[in-house]
């Protein structure tokens, strides 16, 4: 399964949510979306598989900007 | 690509800042062979996903994503009143998509025309009718009276008609 680093979820989000964030909690990477929203479970690791961005992309409802940043998606 | 409808329930107890939560949910995932290995996307609370070689390797590891995201929220919490806003949004946090493809999936299985893979096909099937989407959150600390019978084991099974 295809990896994802952090370098590229940042170009991403920077492209397809302007004003994410990203904050890392104990057990956790979480991105916050500037409406509210969060995504609680992404992995600490700098790696990370692609389904856990594709589900990301799906969630906050990007996927096809998503996709033009992350072909494996 | 076939997408499989599965519901599981958890019961976990979280230690927070000054109190210890009971968190008991009936959840709903999708199970999808991709690219190379089984895939577990969350429905309900649905920002969780993981993966691993089996269908059930994939939903231990999803399990244990679903105990480090109450981790992270009992950590945030001042109080108990706090985790339990934080788990029922965690929970209810709408992916309506999710639950569309969700809902597709237990039609094309109840189709009859969707060849199911013998892995899911062992595990223990049951109508979602049956199995209401919840989560239940108290504050056991506070409980005078403990029984056998509050034991919940983990469940997973195929939302298939029995």
């Amino acid at each position: 399964m295809a990896q994802i680093t952090i370098g590229e979820l940042e170009a991403m989000l920077a492209d397809c949510i302007p004003g994410a964030t990203i904050g890392m909690k104990t057990h956790n990477r979480v991105v916050y979306h500037p409406d509210g929203r969060t995504y609680p479970s992404l992995p600490r690791y700098d790696n990370m598989m692609v389904m856990h961005i594709r589900k990301l992309a799906r969630f906050f409802k990007i996927f096809d900007c998503a996709k033009k940043h992350i072909q494996s998606l | 690509m076939t997408l499989y409808p599965v519901m599981f329930t958890f019961r976990d107890v979280v230690s927070g800042n000054g109190f210890l939560g009971g968190v008991t949910i009936g959840g709903r995932a999708l199970i999808v062979p991709e690219d190379g290995a089984w895939s577990i996307y969350g429905v309900r609370p649905a920002p969780i996903a993981e993966s691993g070689q089996t269908p059930l390797e994939a939903f231990a590891k999803f399990k244990d994503a679903y105990k480090r995201v109450l981790f992270d929220l009992a950590e945030d919490a001042k109080c108990f009143d706090d985790f339990k806003k934080f788990a029922e949004r965690f929970y209810f946090e709408p992916d309506s998509e999710e639950e569309k493809r969700w809902t597709d999936a237990v039609r094309a299985i109840r189709s009859g025309q969707v060849e199911i893979e013998e892995s899911i096909n062992r595990l223990p099937k049951e109508d979602p009718e049956n199995r209401p989407a919840f989560i239940s959150i108290s504050q056991l600390q506070e409980k005078s009276r403990f029984t056998p019978t509050d034991n919940v084991p983990d469940q997973f099974e195929f939302a298939a008609a029995a």
